[in-house]
């Protein structure tokens, strides 16, 4: 068996659908008590790298180990470890929600069943409701339930606050982090509200057509990254030979995006620098049409 | 284990539902079958009968246990591995296999022992060419129809995955196989009469090889079956990703 520092751990992953290739080359590493976000567009391949996480479906090449251990070959390791809470709904829409939260023992060997009955009063879902008559955002509510209370040591959210209002999501992040102090825990996040939710994540995943093109925390990845404004010949000098993102010029100014470590660098006089959002940046990373305009 | 004990509790809790309602429907249709209400050519014969057999519990069986999809989903969501799935939905299978032959098995002699208060003659079976009740041994009739029952589901259970696993392409292909059948068999319409005659011989030949079976074999056979549909369905099953 490998030893690794690496609770679950990706190597050359694969995966295609047909003509379509939805991963390439994943190699990726989740360290223990941690929250991950996955940010990535649609179509991106971040649905597909969760499934395959979670031992949901099968990569075409590649491994995916558990502490060293193929998941593969020794499926029961990922199923007590792991919860995985997807998109899609796949509870039993006759069952009352009561029913439902109570099969959570079934699965996960330190679920606890208070603490889901605690999490409903809070977030009022009717726990005698039909799980079918819930809305979609508190079918949402009642899959971000089931899986904080399973408390397992792996524990993925596919876009966990579709379709939910604005308190209900902050209400999320506030347990999320609650929960993860009580019981730290990994936690593996996929979503597109990225501003919003970006304070939560220990390291964030950006994807891009089946890649990973960034892992890192969030304040590493925009430590680099700057705006620089100013007449536009003075930011195309300055930008020469380095690493543009975006590019944009109006009224003879000029505003550029640049990776790059600037803290030895001599700000010359005229040009303003000034951070990213991590939202600008995922924008800017991910944007085939900014890529295109830059390198024409 | 308990995970799976607690996973065919869980299903055998739902699926009991859908016995009751194919149960309610059933008594309901032999009340009015036995009232005379509803004519069949079953029952017109002049010293009266009462044959309603449970078997088509053989084929609801197999329809539910089709029901495929929405179980394996569920149990994956709840984090269940492909090995614990298919050993839980073949658990409940043989749950109500045993439930459904007891049943068969209880109806049979309730109905002899109607058909003995009112005089009624009792026809022997409503298929006529397999005849399980040939034997009067009740432990070798439950045999019987416990190793049908559980074939069935196996099959349901296999052909439930496949669909799964093929989606709308295994559909339309059982479909068209399926409904192949007539067409197939249309030609032989026109075939000439000596030719004809060949084939009535031939299935003639096969109702009396059916009608001298040995109970045991028949099961032994079916046991067989059973075996072959659960090793495909578990191929499929613990190789199977979710849609």
């Amino acid at each position: 068996m490998e030893q690794t520092d690496y609770v679950l751990e990706t190597k050359k992953l694969y995966k295609s659908y047909g003509s379509i290739h939805a991963l390439k080359d994943i190699n990726l590493g989740f360290t223990e008590k941690k929250i991950y976000g996955l940010f990535g567009r649609n179509g991106a391949g971040k649905t597909t790298l969760l499934n395959i996480l979670s031992s949901r479906n099968y990569a075409d090449q590649g491994k995916v180990t558990f502490f060293g251990k193929d998941i593969y070959r020794n499926s029961e390791i990922i199923s007590e470890n792991c919860c995985f809470m997807p998109e899609k709904n796949y509870f039993p829409g006759r069952f009352k929600v009561k029913d439902l939260l109570s099969q959570g023992k079934m699965s996960f060997p330190n679920y606890s069943e208070p603490y889901a009955k605690k999490l409903c009063q809070n977030f009022k879902l009717g726990t005698d409701r039909k799980y079918n008559q819930l809305s979609n955002g508190h079918q949402s509510i009642f899959r971000i339930i089931f899986g904080m209370a399973s408390q397992a040591p792996v524990t993925i959210f596919d876009e966990p606050i579709l379709g939910l209002d604005a308190l209900a999501r902050d209400m999320f992040y506030s347990e999320l982090i609650a929960e993860f102090s009580r019981h730290p825990r990994l936690f593996i996040i996929s979503t597109h509200l990225i501003e919003e939710s970006a304070d939560l994540f220990n390291e964030v995943i950006i994807m891009k057509n089946g890649k990973v093109i960034k892992q890192a925390a969030v304040d590493d990845l925009l430590l680099n990254v700057f705006y620089v404004s100013g007449k536009s010949n003075q930011v195309e000098q300055f930008i020469n030979k380095r690493i543009i993102l975006s590019c944009q010029t109006v009224n003879g100014l000029k505003t550029a995006v640049i990776e790059g470590d600037l803290s030895n660098e001599k700000r010359l006089p005229g040009l303003r620098f000034s951070p990213l959002s991590i939202q600008k940046l995922f924008i800017y990373l991910t944007n085939d049409n900014i890529e295109q305009e830059l390198y024409r | 284990m308990n995970r799976i004990l607690l996973n065919i509790r869980y299903k055998v809790g739902y699926q009991l539902n859908w016995v009751s309602w194919y149960l309610v429907i059933y008594v309901i249709t032999m009340l009015l079958l036995s009232y005379g209400l509803i004519k069949t050519s079953f029952i017109s014969d002049s010293s009266g009968s009462l044959i309603y057999r449970i078997w088509g519990s053989v084929i609801f069986q197999f329809a539910v246990t089709m029901k495929f999809k929405k179980d394996f989903d569920f149990f994956l969501t709840l984090s269940n591995t492909r090995n614990d799935i298919f050993r839980s939905l073949l658990g409940v299978a043989f749950c109500f296999s045993i439930f459904f032959s007891i049943l068969i098995v209880m109806e049979k002699l309730i109905v002899d022992q109607l058909n003995y208060i009112f005089g009624y003659i009792n026809i022997t079976d409503p298929f006529h060419f397999i005849s399980p009740y040939a034997t009067e041994n009740i432990f070798l009739q439950f045999l019987f129809f416990l190793m049908l029952c559980i074939c069935c589901s196996v099959f349901g259970l296999l052909m439930g995955s496949l669909f799964y696993r093929f989606g709308k392409k295994f559909t339309l292909a059982f479909w068209l196989i399926f409904s192949s059948v007539p067409i197939v068999m249309f030609p032989l319409l026109l075939w000439p009469l000596s030719q004809r005659n060949k084939l009535s011989s031939f299935f003639t030949n096969l109702e009396e090889f059916l009608q001298n079976f040995d109970i045991l074999v028949y099961s032994g056979y079916l046991f067989i079956l059973t075996i072959l549909f659960c090793l495909a369905a578990f191929i499929n099953i613990t190789k199977l990703p979710q849609k």
